[in-house]
């Protein structure tokens, strides 16, 4: 019978989402180098220590964790992991960027203290065991054994921590999920049979929680922050990105004068070098969404050198739009909608454009791996895949899903244009930088590996695309890729109501 | 002479590493040092200038079969700090920089704009107030 300690934390777990806060950061650019200065981690490492020596009574031990040994020190550390990421997160949010400053720190640290205040202290510390145990055990299962040094570390699965995971070790093999082993002069940490049951049970509730859709969308959102080159990348593997997207704007019908919402406007490469600004010219208007703050700021540095007024930057979902009274005539935008919950996403864009508006994607579509350089460079993730007798999982749409999921949110005319772009693969750093490290095609196959391995995989891929780039030609490399353009109508009257 | 020479590290204006006392000797002043945060000391005195990130600090102090993490090394800069700068809290020495790690620069006495040593140290000035702990 596995020691399986933890009740559903299904909701738990969204209130610490509500609250701005997560544990672990699933997010790009935090590796094995420091989070912060160590002036920010005196900090946030004394206030988590005077928080868990306040919160972490015997009342609060028992509710956690019944009548097992309480671990001093992962108290305080469960504190500390949360604000420091929480830190990380909101500077992630707020500028684009990695940089936390004392004011981030300090908002951190307050939400911590709220969540605890509201939740109770025990709450947030199986929160913390929850998901730092399925990080362990992953990696272990991963891996097969893993030095007791690097464990200690977190070196190979959680690079991040600055701290050291000795007590995680010791309260995880008074769980019986981990066992040690000496050979030699070293020891190795690995997973017994009840720590494969254990993680078992961890993975299906995190799965059930949304645990890992929401940490995906996360780290999504923080590669686009920090994919400072997107501009030139798009470009080089997408020759024609710019025109086709022009077309795209002539079929769904833009003009002069029109109120146009745009979502996923990343840099703006929609909004300006494919012209949506100039069609609707300055007697229209454009609001531009995106959940990447990095990305906007690219785009409103474009908007300044281009002096176009008319046009409002805003961040925000798909799902949820910053749009409150305005209502639009067409909501468009280009390679968004496979980012989105697609029946929330186009609620929302009927809410917000007005009756007999528009509502359009252009979305690149599911393609087939056969060319044989594309199988050689990236036969890593094939074959990740292949060992679960499955395709390579990623974001892209089956042709039949948006038609279907826009008639079923209730739009009329729905109207499809396939077509196929050509993509081409350069080189090796700017291919992997471009669709690995920056839209994060096979997230989905990336983001269950512990860091370690990912980060392997994506060197691996880079060597290889090295290899495949030297032997194939110029013309080999070249991929016609399906894409899907729909556009379809809002209802002139709502429905059955008066 | 050259031994006396030998067992300093020079670390600017009236302030070196004294090797066999294993102590800074700052402002004519003795500060101890726990046998790691010297260790440590020594080290960044050696490559006055040079970023060191905290990978290679760490190993500098604990060996490279240490257990210990970057919290660790944090206290043992805090400690080299409080002995060593005029306020530990905008430290002007020991430098922090982001994402890289630490570097260590000579010590400048706020005495008017006089780099060279031996003027400065002629000056007289002593601000140390409040730097002990």
């Amino acid at each position: 019978m596995a020691l399986y300690i933890y009740p559903d934390l299904t909701e738990s777990l969204h209130r610490l989402w509500a609250a701005g806060l997560v544990i672990s950061p699933w997010l790009a650019g935090i590796d094995g180098n420091a989070r912060f200065d160590p002036e920010i981690h005196e900090f946030l490492h004394d206030r988590s220590r005077e928080c868990a020596f306040i919160h972490w009574t015997e009342a609060e031990r028992a509710l956690a964790i019944g009548d097992l040994p309480a671990p001093e020190r992962m108290a305080q550390i469960a504190v500390y992991e949360t604000a420091a990421s929480a830190a990380v997160n909101l500077a992630h949010q707020k500028t684009g960027e990695l940089d936390v400053t004392e004011a981030m720190a300090f908002d951190a640290l307050q939400r911590v203290e709220n969540f605890i205040n509201d939740h109770g202290f025990a709450t947030l510390m199986q929160l913390y065991m929850l998901e730092t145990c399925w990080e362990n055990l992953n990696a272990l299962r991963y891996f097969g054994e893993i030095p007791e040094r690097d464990y200690v570390r977190g070196s190979w699965h959680r690079p991040w921590v600055d701290y050291s995971l000795g007590e995680e070790v010791l309260f995880a093999y008074s769980l019986g999920n981990i066992e040690l082993e000496k050979r030699g002069e070293h020891r190795f940490v690995r997973l017994t049979d009840e720590g494969r049951r254990v993680l078992e049970k961890t993975t299906d509730a995190l799965q059930r929680a949304g645990y890992f859709r929401y940490r995906l969308e996360t780290l999504c959102v923080s590669q686009f922050n920090l994919f400072n080159n997107y501009d030139k990348t798009d470009r080089m593997v997408w020759p024609n990105a710019i025109d086709e997207r022009r077309a795209f704007l002539e079929w769904v019908g833009i003009k002069a004068g029109m109120r146009v919402l745009e979502l996923g406007c990343a840099d703006g490469v929609l909004t300006f070098a494919a012209g949506l600004a100039e069609r609707v010219g300055p007697s229209g208007a454009v609001v531009a969404v995106d959940p990447s703050t990095g990305m906007l700021a690219r785009a409103r540095g474009k908007q300044r050198r281009q002096e176009i007024d008319w046009v409002d930057f805003r961040q925000g979902k798909a799902e949820q739009l910053p749009v409150d009274e305005e209502r639009f005539d067409i909501a468009v935008g280009v390679g968004y909608l496979h980012f989105t919950n697609r029946s929330e996403a186009l609620q929302e864009m009927k809410r917000v454009v007005r009756p007999g508006g528009v509502i359009a994607s252009l979305h690149p579509l599911k393609m087939d791996f056969t060319a044989p350089f594309f199988r050689e460079w990236f036969a890593p993730i094939l074959d990740l895949a292949a060992k679960r007798e499955e395709k390579p999982r990623d974001y892209l749409l089956h042709p039949d899903e948006a038609p279907r999921d826009f008639k079923q949110a209730g739009l009329e005319q729905v109207e499809v244009f396939m077509s196929s772009s050509e993509l081409v693969f350069p080189d090796a750093k700017n291919v992997v930088q471009h669709f690995i490290r920056g839209v994060g095609w096979f997230g989905e196959e990336l983001a269950p590996l512990p860091w370690k391995a990912r980060e392997d995989l994506i060197q691996e891929l880079i060597e290889r695309g090295q290899s495949v780039c030297a032997r194939y030609s110029d013309n080999e490399r070249r991929i016609a890729w399906p894409a899907q353009s729909i556009r379809a109508r809002v209802p002139e009257e709502p429905s059955g109501k008066e | 002479m050259s031994n006396l020479e030998d067992s300093q590290i020079d670390l600017g204006d009236d302030c070196y590493l004294d090797l066999n006392g294993a102590v800074l000797m700052k402002d004519g002043k003795i500060r101890y040092l726990t046998p790691i945060a010297f260790r440590l000391f020594v080290y960044f005195a050696l490559h006055v200038g040079e970023t060191l990130t905290v990978e290679e600090l760490i190993h500098r102090a604990w060996g490279k079969q240490g257990m210990v993490q970057r919290d660790e090394l944090y206290v043992y800069i805090r400690k080299i700090r409080l002995a060593l700068e005029d306020n530990p809290n905008a430290p002007k020495c020991l430098k922090t920089l982001r994402h890289l790690g630490y570097v260590l620069y000579p010590r400048l006495k706020e005495t008017g704009g006089a780099i060279d040593q031996f003027e400065s140290s002629g000056s007289g000035k002593s601000a140390t107030e409040g730097v002990e702990s």
